[in-house]
């Protein structure tokens, strides 16, 4: 065969080998983007079901003013207590500022009725005065 | 009077094996041909990272050609060599040549360059750069739009029309192959081919390569307005999409598979590729898609460089087949460019106007410079309008392309 015979079978193969390679490349590429794009958007969606709803959470109302008013007062407070803690809060917020509408004992915090070692040194630490 | 007569002798024996006496005129016309490229490199920065190691190898071997040759080897007979080296062990190879046996006793070692150059003869070093170009490339605007590999593939028809081209000027069919994928524009792949096909021509064939690779600014812009019309190159191309991880991950290993099944001779340089993409676009192997980027990167184009231009000696390189040899590359080169930008308008005119034909003459795969060429020429007509991304697509496509087309030379022609 000459020279110029192999040189044309050669052109010919070339071209369409390279254009058939890089269109076949095209159709996978193409195809592969597609299946990843449906996949990646069906795990979205699948996400997005499985969320929790969101919850609603009840807003916490303050409590009217008449049932606190009418809340039973602490009767093992002594009203000397109570009127020297009220005092103290007219001074501290403005005479007539706010109205106290109920003093209650804080819990003990352990069986024995005192706090432990570590949390009144805490206390002590931070209502030390300067 | 017997010194002062050893003292001469010593001084002509030094003379005569010098350069000045030793070296025929071809070689000194060499080493003004590496001033020269040493003068473009430095100066003009045309691909100065290749362009400096081959000129200096080019240098080197005219200077002092021992220094690509490698090492001789003696053969001695074994029953005479036995006989005078009584009580040696000898270790040589034993070979058989016309009944008798000998010794093969390397006596020599080689030149550096002749040990460098091994990793290009046994084809080592083009698919190492494949490695790191893998690496360095970014396929998210090829992946985004994939319809780029048409435009990287009608540029590699110069190739094959310089093949023919080639076979009429009356090289053989081997020497054509190697001379056609100068139109590839793409280094290591010129040299890959032309080490399987015309070995011989190496030299002549990867300074073309690449002093083409370097002109491309030069080269491209004129065809590029010859063949478009103004409106043509103002033409504003739509946002490219996004490309999520996975599909930049998965598109390696498809190609990879693909390409390496369709054309088994084209898997060496598209396995390296498509492994050093993978590695960057993995995120798991930080470290070594660094070194293939860098490290590995830089010293291969050192050897790869030296070794090149070592094969660049005045007997091989002076000779009417490297003349023939340059025009043929630059002729494939502007029909690479032609045919991208004739391709870049069937899809403008198929789109209605939706592609601007300037990026099909990236589909020459010189990366990025080709892509930047584009942008250039595009922002000449509009200077709102940035094409350098929607090229880069048709650039990445012209490395695959490329390589494909070796891989159907070489499975025809080696």
């Amino acid at each position: 065969m000459s020279e110029m015979k192999v040189g044309l079978i050669i052109l010919l193969t070339g071209i369409v080998v390279v254009f058939g390679v890089l269109v076949l490349l095209i159709f996978i590429i193409k195809m592969y983007s597609t299946a990843v794009s449906n996949a990646q958007s069906r795990i979205e969606q699948s996400k997005t079901t499985k969320e929790p709803k969101p919850v609603k959470v009840a807003e916490s109302k303050p409590e009217p003013i008449e049932k606190a008013q009418t809340e039973q007062p602490d009767d093992t407070i002594p009203g000397e207590i109570i009127a020297a803690i009220a005092a103290a809060v007219d001074t501290v917020f403005g005479e007539g500022a706010v109205t106290v509408t109920s003093v209650k004992k804080a819990k003990r915090q352990n069986s024995s009725g005192r706090y432990n070692a570590w949390r009144s040194a805490g206390m002590a630490e931070n209502t030390r005065a300067f | 009077m017997e010194f002062i007569n050893q003292f001469l002798e010593s001084i002509v024996s030094i003379f005569s094996n010098s350069g000045f006496a030793t070296l025929p005129w071809q070689n000194y016309i060499m080493i003004l041909v590496s001033f020269v490229l040493i003068y473009l490199a430095i100066k003009k920065q045309f691909e100065p990272l290749v362009l400096l190691p081959i000129a200096i190898g080019m240098l080197l071997v005219n200077l002092y050609p021992g220094i690509a040759i490698g090492g001789q080897t003696h053969y001695y007979p074994v029953n005479e060599y036995l006989a005078t080296h009584a009580g040696e062990n000898v270790t040589y190879a034993r070979v058989v040549i016309n009944g008798v046996e000998y010794f093969a006793k390397p006596d020599e070692v080689g030149g550096l360059l002749y040990y460098l150059y091994q990793g290009v003869k046994h084809g080592i070093y083009p698919p190492l750069i494949f490695l790191g170009i893998g690496a360095m490339t970014d396929f998210g605007p090829l992946i985004s739009n994939p319809k780029s590999f048409i435009l990287g593939a009608a540029a590699q028809i110069g190739i094959f029309i310089t093949f023919i081209g080639a076979v009429l000027l009356g090289f053989n069919t081997k020497e054509a192959g190697a001379i056609g994928i100068i139109g590839g524009a793409d280094g290591p792949t010129a040299i890959y081919v032309t080490t399987i096909l015309a070995q011989h021509l190496l030299g002549p064939i990867a300074v073309a390569a690449y002093s083409y690779m370097a002109l491309v600014p030069i080269i491209q812009p004129p065809i590029m307005r010859l063949l478009t019309t103004k409106e043509e190159r103002s033409i504003k191309m739509v946002q490219l999409r996004p490309v999520s991880k996975l599909e930049k991950i998965l598109f390696p290993i498809i190609v990879m598979v693909i390409v390496s099944l369709l054309l088994p001779d084209a898997a060496t340089l598209i396995g390296m590729l498509m492994f050093g993409n993978l590695m960057r676009e993995s995120g798991v192997v930080d470290r070594i898609s660094k070194t293939a980027q860098n490290e590995l990167m830089n010293i291969i184009t050192i050897f790869l460089g030296l070794s090149v231009g070592s094969t660049a000696t005045g007997k091989v390189f002076l000779s009417p087949k490297t003349l023939g040899i340059i025009l043929l590359g630059l002729f494939a080169f502007m029909m690479g460019t032609a045919f991208g930008v004739l391709f870049g308008k069937i899809m403008c005119k198929a789109t209605g106007g939706k592609v601007n034909p300037l990026i099909g003459s990236a589909g020459v795969s010189a990366v990025p410079m080709a892509a930047r060429v584009s942008q250039k020429v595009g922002q000449e007509e509009n200077p709102s309008n940035f094409l350098l991304m929607h090229a880069m697509g048709p650039n990445v496509a012209g490395v695959v392309g490329s390589a494909v087309a070796a891989g159907v030379l070489i499975s025809i022609l080696a």
